[in-house]
């Protein structure tokens, strides 16, 4: 080396060790793994229960896809966007304290990907210094930024994720805010059980954890009766056609079809089952809204059962008659960017903030701790986009929000749902247990 | 430009990154560690397309080899970081050779399809063995890779130190490479594959060779990547992320040296930037796009090479400030649009 | 027996909408010389069109076939425009620039459709009845037989058009010998645009036929491209029957292998078409109708 990095090595040297002495709070020195003091939820945290908050606002985070191939799911913000212009416009959320807070929302774009919410997430809790999340999107990304939220003791409330690892208790902090896939397929399980006591099964299941605790819940619930899966053809997520596989179920010529297959490919697959001639009762997740129902060819939306927790709002009458989508809607025109989104799949969004609205209303301290607990002993009664006979119910033990679904049967013909029989809730049934 | 001016950026570029924990917070350390594991990907890319002319859509994939050997290693098998690490790379460089030997047969774009279906089939491989590896929901890394307890510093600035330190000794050893007699026939092969072959190299192995090597630093990327986020999942390892790996090449600059840092800069933050003007983010990709073609077009030798061509027309025009400053002749564009006043 | 004949129907239909996106392709390699990344995108964005044009809800309204129609006349002047503004300024580069162009155009190309039209899913008429032709206990529907009998009628006119006609000779000659070419008299800057007009404009037909089956939405196209590409080499890059018949054997492959082969099952059909792709270029890269082509030095 020549003198000159030398004298630069030694400049930086220099310069470096005077910041040292002069910052505090740099990565060396990161002290977010010292634990704090207190008992239940609090043990372990770092002293931080009021970050986000100032006497006028308080500050959300989320992270979800904007941009890239996923980007159609990601309306719900919208819908939250639409629901906190609202409640701002009345002064904002009231807390325990009893002053109103007027709510900001910091959100960010991961494209889908894992790491890149979890570093979203770290950035959202770290450096923006948000309360808490709210409807943190994607399984995936929820698991990954997991550590983040447990470790700072951050609220992450009714996460857009049907995965039943959520309820995980190792993870206190964060709660799901959709009906636990397994809980669906149970509940799916439960009808055919009673419905059709000796039916033979043909399934259709795409091939990850999302398909396996749909199939994990609807075998609990058919174990023992005399209903029997006959066969069972997988798909891997993004391939461009299904058509093979319902070649091989069509052969089993089963009663019953289940389809665990979600938007473009459930599509497909109930298309080709209608090709095919077979002409079973087919069980559909409901990750396949009525409005991509209503795309299906002539003919093979007949004869089709789905569950969903809310009234379809896809029909009119239904949306006219409901003074919440009314009220949901008239915000959501004004939202800016709006116009191109779906308002059916962004109401999820105005819920979440309503849900929200109504934990941080009953904590019993205006702190994380206070509205974690919240969260966790939620018996909530008010405007909602559920069904009546549909809890909204939470508990220290069983953080499962939605544990009921109202079946329907597919009106083929004027593309809506009919409710069939009463809602089925199993409110308390449902324990937490890995997928395997 | 000055070889000991080089020499002393690049120490001084090392040694305030070096001290970086010391004066920025947790978050930025970690952007920084996406940023040195990105560049190190780059420069993979960069050996085997800047150096030795042979193209690739798959480098994602031998990321996510690495990255998921050192996961289910870690997470499941109570392996430790350090022994994942040669472990990791000795995996994506055997692949790579694999991938290599039809690589001889296969050129220029066939090559591209080849790799293309290496990057597309990938992702799918942890979605078949969901078992292991979590499927889509991916996998969690509960292990950090901790800090010596005599050190008394957090866990995040040794990750970083660490990630730094195996970077700068991959660039040095990439420096070296070039300016060797391996690495000076690597390059023949890309300009006179025909003349390289009557000079005595032996193409064939020269060429499974680097895509080996290439294949095994693009593994240790992969390591780095599991290091630093301790989560793997299929949706950080698609096609898409072997596009953005080329599109952080032909930014920074092809078979140069500084051009994968700058391409891994620009990957990180061009993004942040992006959300922060307003633009409706779902027109990201088109704005990358957009500057890829863009970059292509005006600056085929990337900014590593505009830069160089700046500096190079600044010294030529210190030294006689009355004849026209010279650029390199590889380049004509710059001196033909920008002639001297 | 039955479901061994359905299952050979399934493959060549399945095949046939490979052998569609084989067919653009193919014709954009005779036509420039290039392997086109954004081929996918471009047809995506043209079905977009149709999908535009035609839809009741969204929409024009227009007949199917006018949809068609005006995305396949949008399609050539996509084409062409962006070979005269993207591309043509890189008409002498290397192949890795060319390469890294398209690949930005991909990019482009993807997001500009969500931002414009949609990302959401969105579904597409057939222009065929609808409803199956049923003969013992196979069924084949009517779109299956009107994509087969399109593609066919195509595969011949291209082959018509590259070997007899005096516009594909020139193309050709353009793409493979610009220098003689244009001593010819042969405006080859031209050639080049009319090549990628046209392939643009079969991408938006192969884009409508494929959009019935796998719907419209901005990544309609990302996976049938790979299976695309599978049937393109098999069929030997240069050859358009070559594609189809490389389609249809891709996809026969698969639902054989998927019905009688249970270890590999359903699961990693993707790989299945890579693995085709790594064989044929290791064993025989010409591909199967493809000509050796002579390099020299």
């Amino acid at each position: 080396m020549t003198p000159r990095p030398k004298l630069m090595l030694a400049a930086a040297l220099g310069a470096a060790g005077l910041l040292t002495t002069a910052c505090g709070g740099s990565a060396v020195s990161d002290s977010s793994n010292a634990s704090g003091q207190g008992s239940g939820l609090a043990r372990g945290c770092p002293d931080n229960g009021t970050t986000g908050l100032t006497d006028t606002t308080i500050k959300l985070g989320l992270s979800q896809p904007l941009s890239g191939p996923y980007v159609s799911v990601g309306g719900q913000l919208y819908g939250m966007q639409a629901y906190f212009a609202y409640v701002n416009s009345q002064g904002g959320i009231q807390g325990p304290d009893g002053r109103k807070r007027k709510v900001e929302l910091v959100y960010k774009d991961d494209a889908y990907t894992a790491t890149k919410a979890k570093a979203n997430v770290d950035q959202l809790v770290n450096r923006d210094k948000v309360f808490a999340l709210l409807g943190q999107f994607g399984t995936a990304g929820n698991l990954a930024a997991r550590p983040i939220i447990a470790q700072q003791c951050v609220p992450s409330l009714f996460a857009t994720t049907g995965a039943p690892e959520l309820a995980n208790p190792k993870y206190p902090w964060a709660i799901a805010g959709s009906i636990s896939y397994a809980t669906e397929g149970r509940i799916l399980g439960q009808y055919v059980r009673d419905k059709h006591p000796n039916a033979t099964v043909a399934v259709l299941e795409q091939d990850d954890d999302l398909g396996r605790a749909y199939l994990q819940g609807f075998e609990q619930a058919i174990a023992g009766s005399g209903v029997k899966v006959v066969a069972t053809q997988t798909f891997e997520a993004g391939e461009p056609d299904v058509k093979n596989q319902i070649t091989t179920l069509a052969a089993t010529k089963a009663d019953l079809y289940f389809n665990v297959a979600s938007g473009l490919t459930g599509l497909q697959a109930l298309n080709h089952v209608h090709a095919s001639g077979w002409r079973p009762e087919v069980i559909q997740v409901a990750q396949l809204p009525v409005t991509l129902l209503r795309r299906l060819q002539p003919g093979a939306g007949d004869r089709l059962i789905t569950g969903g927790t809310g009234p379809d709002f896809a029909n009119p009458e239904v949306a006219a008659g409901n003074e919440e989508f009314q009220l949901y809607m008239q915000w959501f025109r004004k939202t800016p960017g709006a116009d191109k989104i779906d308002p059916l799949s962004a109401s999820q969004g105005w819920f979440q903030g309503r849900l929200l609205d109504w934990t941080v209303r009953h904590a019993t301290t205006m702190d994380r701790v206070g509205v974690m607990e919240s969260a966790r002993s939620i018996d909530y009664t008010g405007p909602s986009f559920t069904l009546p006979g549909i809890k909204i119910h939470t508990t220290p033990d069983d953080p499962h929000l939605f544990e009921g679904m109202q079946l329907n049967r597919f009106d083929a013909a004027k593309g809506r749902l009919v409710p069939l029989g009463e809602v089925i809730d199993i409110d308390g049934q449902v324990k937490y247990e890995p997928v395997s | 430009m000055n070889k000991n001016v080089t020499r002393a950026l690049w120490a001084g570029l090392l040694c305030l990154l070096a001290l970086a924990p010391f004066v920025v917070g947790t978050v930025e350390i970690s952007a920084f560690q996406k940023v040195v594991y990105l560049s190190v990907a780059v420069m993979s890319l960069n050996v085997l397309t800047g150096f030795n002319g042979q193209a690739s859509i798959g480098h994602s994939a031998f990321m996510g080899i690495a990255a998921y050997f050192t996961a289910l290693a870690v997470q499941s098998h109570g392996w430790s970081y350090w022994a994942a690490l040669p472990a990791s790379i000795l995996v994506a460089a055997l692949v790579g050779a694999l991938a290599g030997v039809p690589a001889l047969r296969i050129r220029g774009m066939n090559l591209a399809l080849v790799t293309l279906g290496l990057g597309m089939v990938f992702p799918q491989l942890p979605i078949r063995f969901t078992e292991e590896t979590g499927g889509t929901q991916g996998m969690p890394v509960d292990e950090p890779l901790a800090a010596p307890a005599f050190l008394n510093v957090s866990d995040v600035a040794w990750r970083y130190w660490v990630l730094l330190a195996l970077a700068a000794l991959v660039f040095w050893l990439v420096r070296n490479f070039r300016a060797s007699r391996v690495g000076r026939a690597v390059i023949a092969i890309r300009d006179q594959p025909i003349a390289a072959h009557t000079a005595g190299v032996n193409v064939a192995a020269t060429k499974i060779a680097v895509f080996a090597v290439s294949a095994g630093m693009a593994g240790l990327a992969g390591w780095m990547f599991t290091v630093a986020n301790q989560f793997v999942s299929p949706s950080d390892f698609t096609v898409l992320v072997s596009i953005n790996l080329l599109l952080g090449m032909a930014i920074g600059g092809s078979g140069t040296l500084a051009g994968p840092v700058i391409g891994a800069v620009f990957l990180h933050y061009i993004p942040e930037a992006v959300n922060g003007t307003g633009i409706d983010p779902v027109l990201t990709p088109a704005l990358y796009g957009l500057i890829l073609i863009l970059v292509v077009y005006f600056l085929p030798g990337g900014a590593a090479g505009g830069l160089a061509q700046l500096s190079a027309r600044f010294a030529a025009s210190r030294r006689s400030p009355d004849e026209p400053g010279q650029a390199p002749p590889s380049t004509p564009r710059l001196t033909s649009s920008t002639s001297h006043p | 027996m039955a479901l061994f004949l359905q299952r050979l129907i399934d493959g060549i239909g399945n095949g046939m909408l490979y052998g569609a996106v084989a067919l653009a392709l193919v014709l954009i390699y005779r036509a420039t010389g290039m392997v086109n990344f954004a081929q996918g995108e471009m047809a995506m964005f043209c079905t977009f069109i149709t999908w535009k044009l035609a839809d009741h809800e969204f929409g024009l309204g227009l007949p199917i076939v006018a949809g068609i129609a005006g995305g396949v006349i949008f399609g050539f002047l996509f084409g062409a425009a962006l070979e005269r503004v993207v591309i043509r300024p890189f008409e002498s580069a290397d192949h890795l620039r060319q390469m890294i162009v398209t690949l930005g155009l991909f990019l482009a190309i993807n997001a500009l459709a969500a931002w414009i039209f949609t990302a959401d899913t969105q579904r597409l008429a057939s222009p065929f009845p609808s409803g199956a032709l049923r003969l013992g206990g196979v069924s084949v529907s009517y779109h299956q037989l009107g994509v087969i009998a399109v593609l066919l009628v195509m595969a011949l006119a291209l082959r018509e058009l590259f070997g007899r006609t005096r516009l594909g000779l020139a193309i050709r000659g353009a793409s493979m010998n610009p220098e003689s070419s244009r001593l010819l008299g042969v405006d080859v800057s031209r050639m080049l645009m009319i090549g990628w007009g046209l392939s643009a404009a079969i991408g938006a037909l192969a884009g409508a036929l494929v959009a019935p089956a796998v719907f419209v939405s901005p990544g309609m196209m990302q996976t049938l491209l790979l299976y695309g590409f599978a049937a393109a080499v098999l069929g030997g890059f240069d050859s358009a029957p070559g594609a189809l018949v490389g389609g249809v054997m891709v996809g026969v492959v698969q639902a054989m292998v998927s019905g009688y082969v249970p270890a590999v099952g359903t699961q990693l059909q993707l790989a299945t078409a890579f693995a085709l792709i790594l064989m044929v270029l290791l064993v025989r890269p010409q591909g199967l109708f493809g000509r050796v082509s002579v390099e020299r030095v």
